[in-house]
């Protein structure tokens, strides 16, 4: 069982990386942007760095559609795993066509609307988990399973 | 860092988009009130010009650097993230002070944040949600009077449930 961690930086990386019970107990790698959060929770883990910014910008979202490709194709994960933000998109879409199963997990400040990224990786993915049982009315099969903050 | 600095620290996270407003609101309180602190600020955007001259403006802190910063301040301000809120729970001495991103002053993409602030206000009291008018004054009234941070050392669990569930996941489809 290997795990692929996609990541934006600051809080979708903490929020992920408090799940660390579970994702330690498997061979797993990184997929996050550089900067002192990630050099620091990230320290001895294995990490590919993506393009950034990615909100919104359809440049980068190219750039690491041809990242994703190339990075799972060689890993092989079994399965990929985000929090957000939009760096998830390109590596679910690339996942899904090489075959990984697809956890998102809807950010922790997600409370009256579902995100972007949510929205868009919602008709891929095997599980949509939200953090609070409220967030499951936007997406038609989400689960509520915790959340990884308070 | 020097031991018995006293410091106000202000996050604004690593979103690249700038948060002005919340700066030159501040930067008026420590002028008004002639701020005897130094006011020690994390953006990764910065275009505003302090006037009020004890300041020093990262773009980011290294995360030890940062949780020093977070237990030696006396307030922490933050634009609301609910992780640094949690840091903020976990070290700071009094609850902290959070103002929302919003999309109409292009803080942000949209206005989660401000949905999050209203949602999690009803959860706790531990954190004072500045409220978008008057600034200024909501500032300075607390900087002069903070309120104690009460969930701190009573430290929040672990996402036990979540982890279980996730376990569970993972040894079936292997």
């Amino acid at each position: 069982m290997k795990l692929c961690l996609v990541s934006s930086r600051g809080g979708h990386l903490y929020q992920l990386y408090r799940l660390k019970k579970w994702w330690n107990c498997y061979e797993h790698f990184w997929v996050t942007g550089k900067g002192e959060d990630t050099k620091y929770f990230l320290k001895n883990e294995k990490v590919f760095y993506a393009h950034f910014p990615e909100s919104r910008n359809i440049v980068n979202a190219l750039r690491n559609t041809f990242l994703a490709f190339k990075i799972l194709v060689k890993e092989k994960p079994d399965l990929i795993v985000s929090c957000g933000a939009g760096v998830a998109l390109p590596f679910f879409y690339a996942g899904k066509i090489i075959g990984c199963k697809l956890i998102f997990i809807e950010p922790y400040d997600f409370v009256a609307y579902p995100s972007l990224t949510g929205k868009l990786v919602a008709p891929i993915v095997n599980e949509l988990l939200v953090q609070h049982s409220s967030q499951k009315k936007f997406y038609k099969s989400s689960k509520y399973w915790g959340k990884t903050l308070l | 860092m020097g031991k018995n600095i006293a410091l106000i620290f202000v996050s604004a996270g690593t979103t690249k988009f700038n948060f002005n407003r919340l700066l030159k609101s501040l930067d008026r309180v420590a002028l008004e009130l002639n701020l005897k602190e130094k006011l020690i600020i994390q953006t990764r955007t910065n275009s505003y010009s302090f006037n009020f001259r004890n300041i020093e403006i990262k773009k980011e802190f290294s995360v030890k650097i940062m949780i020093k910063l977070l237990k030696k301040a006396r307030v922490v301000i933050a634009h609301a993230s609910p992780v640094i809120i949690f840091l903020a729970f976990k070290y700071s001495k009094n609850k902290p002070l959070v103002l929302p991103r919003l999309k109409r002053f292009n803080e942000h993409v949209n206005d989660h944040q401000h949905e999050f602030s209203q949602f999690f206000k009803k959860k706790t009291d531990n954190v004072i949600f500045l409220k978008q008018d008057n600034l200024q004054k909501q500032i300075r009234q607390y900087l002069l009077k903070p309120q104690r941070n009460k969930i701190r050392n009573n430290i929040i669990s672990e996402p036990e449930e979540l982890v279980a569930k996730l376990i569970k996941y993972t040894e079936r489809i292997k």
